[in-house]
């Protein structure tokens, strides 16, 4: 490992280690969880990096691989999601939005159906773009549309059926 | 298209202009919103929920420490890999550039990842290449077990006057004519050593007369990149035991301790401790292993 790789390694932590653990965090609601996840997956890297085929984009494989790991730790298949029409969905109340601190928005993520929360979730990190985040979850693109689309739906009917935490 | 059409596709829009032309057929949307103030102002709505919610997820913030663990721990994983690659002989396959590379403070990182070029592969005994394989299996289990166990302990590490007697040791072993290279067997390693008149290694913590009957039979100091790797192969029975000590200055690991942590990973029992700025692991095989 030469100098040069070692600073590849580092500033590839330092830029995305923050926002993987809040992935995480968002699939997993615990702190301790969304740690190992991150850690694990750079290790993952680390071990597996230098044999990534060539094309490999490394943010989301990044994602993916964290992703696959909370599945298989899971131990549950992740399903297929139909393709639907969608429809706009009602705003959530702004007072119940402004008084959500970070772990509690990413709570309201447990009340999604599972196969949505890591798009929507990838949606609101803002890291990623929509053919990364297909490129991530191994999903085609159009799927990803129609997974954010129903999970926004979804999460807003959440919302806005909740009132502010006191 | 509708302003129902249009909402859907405002509902796919990422927060974010230029995330949002991935969207097929946004353009038009914009153009409806901007005709209709209704699905504008709707559109408005959804953007600030949108900037709002996303504004409550980048709040949340990582543990203190976590990047400096997983920067310490590639590094283990790094220096593992490049123990493997030269007892193999094989080239270091390197991580692929990722357009994030820039100039950076020397860090943790920096210095664990040697930055001398490996030696060249010589021959190699398969006494070494077991050696090798073995620490970088090691060092990968130490680090799994940092990150996941609990610490625990039962008793001290050995004493740091016991030091000096590593370095005696590797005196004398410099001494001896090079090993046989080809065609060792654990007889031929013990003659060699019995020809020689080859010292015991040191033995700290009593591992290689604990049981009876095992006996230390063949010991090796390495300065490896300023990484010290001491190794020992002992016969314990029908099974082998495992010594090694490494440079703590070079190779850091906080979590560990001057007592030992004591556990089992797969049919191996591992000790771990430090003193002297040492670490040393000890492994043995388990008693349930033929």
């Amino acid at each position: 490992m030469s100098r040069t790789q070692s600073i590849t390694f580092k500033k590839l932590v330092e830029n995305h280690f923050a926002s993987l653990y809040r992935f995480a965090y968002c699939l997993v609601n615990d702190e301790q969880t969304a740690g190992d996840l991150t850690q694990h997956t750079f290790f993952l890297y680390a071990n597996k990096g230098a044999t990534l085929p060539p094309g490999v984009k490394v943010k989301p494989w990044l994602y993916g691989t964290l992703h696959s790991e909370f599945l298989r730790q899971r131990g549950a298949p992740d399903p297929e999601f139909p393709l639907a029409p969608t429809t706009a969905a009602p705003i959530a109340k702004p007072e119940f939005i402004a008084a959500l601190d970070g772990p509690s928005a990413a709570a309201a993520f447990a009340h999604l159906d599972e196969v949505l929360r890591a798009p929507l979730a990838l949606y609101y990190l803002r890291d990623l773009t929509y053919p990364e985040i297909a490129e991530a979850l191994a999903v085609p693109l159009e799927n990803i549309f129609a997974r954010v689309a129903e999970a926004k739906l979804q999460f807003k009917k959440i919302l806005a059926g909740r009132t502010a935490p006191s | 298209m509708t302003p129902d059409q249009a909402k859907a596709i405002f509902n796919l829009c990422l927060p974010g202009e230029e995330a949002s032309l991935d969207v097929p057929g946004l353009a038009e949307a914009l153009a409806l919103a901007a005709a209709i103030p209704d699905l504008a102002t709707w559109w408005e709505e959804e953007k600030n929920f949108e900037e709002q919610y996303s504004r409550k997820l980048a709040s949340i913030l990582p543990p203190p420490g976590l990047a400096a663990t997983i920067m310490r721990g590639g590094a283990t994983i790094f220096f593992a890999s490049r123990l493997i690659a030269e007892s193999t002989g094989e080239p270091l396959t390197e991580l692929p550039p990722t357009g994030e590379d820039g100039p950076a403070k020397p860090s943790a990182v920096d210095v664990l990842a040697p930055v001398v070029e490996p030696k060249k592969p010589t021959a190699l005994t398969w006494w070494w290449r077991a050696a090798v394989l073995s620490v970088a299996l090691l060092v990968i289990l130490l680090l799994a077990l940092l990150i996941v166990m609990p610490a625990s302990s039962s008793s001290t590490g050995p004493d740091d006057a016991l030091l000096p007697d590593f370095t005696h040791y590797a005196t004398q072993l410099a001494t001896l004519p090079p090993p046989p290279q080809s065609g060792q067997s654990l007889a031929d390693m013990q003659k060699y050593l019995a020809d020689n008149r080859a010292p015991n290694p040191p033995d700290p913590l009593g591992l290689a007369t604990n049981p009876s009957g095992a006996a230390a039979i063949y010991g090796g100091f390495e300065t490896w990149n300023k990484h010290l790797v001491t190794h020992y192969i002992v016969q314990q029975g029908l099974g082998l035991m495992h010594l090694f000590v490494l440079n703590q200055t070079e190779f850091p690991h906080d979590d560990v301790s001057a007592q030992i942590y004591e556990s089992t990973v797969d049919t191996y029992r591992v000790q771990t401790w430090c003193g002297g700025g040492f670490i040393y692991l000890a492994v043995k095989q388990s008693a349930g292993r033929p």
